[in-house]
């Protein structure tokens, strides 16, 4: 059954670190994300509520369905309902680019600038990704989509 | 997927000389590109002088799109914008040349265009849209010169000026958040005319504050000599300081300026004229991330060698 190779996979450590439940965690979201593309595909009114009914209907059935649930595994299943949930969460809320954009609030990367009168800016190719960036960024993300 | 429409804006707006007109701008989606098309019929005199350089952009003496307080883009001189589309559209707007002394009457056509984005030839580009359908009014406004003023002595003028709408539209069950998904970037321009006096400055010491708050995307620079035409001979160098950091990051000889950001925007060489774009200085992204400087934190410099008058036309745009 798939649960024993998710088991197997889940417990890979490298240095006591988790290395394959972050494997698992990164597939969940994945398959989460692509569940959600393909109702969005099929019914586009539903628009960002395309990625809530699908990822939530996958966390549902991978806790809530005996047959997936024993297919799946324990680990399995638990995982697969946080990549689904996660695809709900994503599809309505940018949670990563609010996050990142206050960590970059909080600690902005300095530019490092020689000094001369022939001088430029150079090096920290800035880390730090300004509002105005992320916003840009999504609005050209949404235009390819 | 939105959709792109172009149409012919319901109001048009006349030419008055020294009078400011207003006129309503259509408010069916988000406007992403407006295009101006001043038709200005020119009666040149019998004889006498040339008519002035620029002598239609002379004409505007300010231009403001608004919606109550928030204004969305505005200049105080004409050359401000025309100079701004001139690197923006590689040197080819529209430009018909005004009537000498002795010839006849001739309609002008002028081409002049607020894109609001960065990529100037997708008219639909939904970086920075106006708002129109969420806003209660919109508004554009010309204030003119006068023709015997601007253009030359003893010419007259009339005419008006058509405005194409270019705007995207949702589609039934799409929101705002499809195409914008973290909200709609916000304009700021801010023109200035900037007057360096007859005094000389030596080495970069004719400084001015840059806006600060947003972030700064570009700034188009006109230079004008004593007698108001552009001039490549007043200003000999160019360069940017940050005063906290103790630092001059960027300067350049102004003739340097003019072949290099003509090579960035592949537009032909013009006489006193560039558009200054402030990636350079960030090494990335839109522009300059001015949303945690303070005014005073990054200044504009230039030196002026020669003792006659001499003003710079600024027109900074900025992005939040």
């Amino acid at each position: 059954m798939l649960g024993n190779v998710i088991d197997r996979v889940a417990g890979v450590r490298v240095f006591d670190v988790p290395i394959g439940k972050a494997l698992l965690i990164l597939t969940s979201i994945g398959v989460g994300k692509g569940v959600s593309d393909i109702v969005y595909s099929k019914w586009p009114t539903a628009g960002r509520y395309a990625g809530l009914i699908a990822g939530g209907g996958l966390a549902v059935a991978c806790k809530k369905i005996g047959a997936v649930r024993r297919f799946l595994g324990e680990t399995g299943a638990e995982t697969l309902a946080i990549g689904g949930a996660s695809a709900a969460i994503l599809s309505l809320y940018d949670v990563q680019g609010w996050v990142e954009s206050k960590l970059a609030g909080i600690a902005p990367a300095t530019p490092v600038v020689t000094a001369g009168a022939t001088s430029r800016t150079v090096g920290a190719p800035q880390e730090y990704l300004s509002d105005v960036e992320r916003k840009a960024s999504s609005i050209r993300r949404a235009a390819i989509s | 997927m939105a959709k792109g429409f172009t149409y012919k804006n319901t109001d048009s707006i006349a030419y008055t000389e020294n009078t400011t007109v207003t006129a309503d701008l259509d408010r069916t989606g988000y406007l992403t590109q407006l295009d101006f098309l001043f038709k200005i019929t020119v009666t040149p005199p019998a004889s006498g002088d040339e008519p002035n350089e620029d002598a239609i952009a002379r004409l505007i003496k300010g231009f403001r799109i608004y919606s109550g307080a928030t204004t969305y883009f505005t200049i105080d001189d004409g050359r401000q914008w025309y100079y701004l589309n001139y690197f923006q559209y590689k040197g080819r707007m529209q430009a018909t040349t005004v009537p000498s002394p002795g010839g006849d009457a001739t309609t002008c056509y002028y081409l002049l265009r607020v894109h609001l984005g960065d990529r100037f030839y997708d008219r639909y580009d939904p970086l920075v849209p106006i708002p129109a359908r969420e806003l209660a009014e919109l508004n554009v406004q010309i204030t003119w010169g006068d023709a015997a003023s601007d253009i030359g002595t003893g010419y007259s003028a009339s005419g008006s000026v058509d405005i194409t709408n270019h705007e995207i539209a949702l589609e039934p069950g799409e929101t705002r958040a499809d195409i914008w998904p973290n909200g709609i970037l916000s304009p700021r321009v801010e023109p200035k005319t900037w007057d360096l006096g007859t005094q000389s400055y030596t080495n970069l010491s004719a400084e001015n504050d840059v806006p600060v708050g947003d972030t700064l995307v570009y700034t188009g620079i006109v230079i004008l000599n004593s007698s108001g035409n552009r001039s490549d001979s007043d200003i000999t160098e160019m360069g940017v300081k940050l005063p906290k950091t103790r630092t001059e990051p960027w300067k350049m000889d102004w003739i340097a300026v003019k072949a290099a950001t003509g090579a960035d925007f592949d537009a032909p060489l013009v006489t006193g004229a560039t558009l200054f774009p402030w990636r350079w200085i960030s090494g990335k992204g839109m522009g300059m991330d001015m949303s945690a400087m303070l005014p005073g934190d990054v200044k504009l410099r230039f030196t002026k060698p020669g003792v006659t008058d001499a003003d710079i036309l600024l027109l900074h745009y900025l992005v939040g």
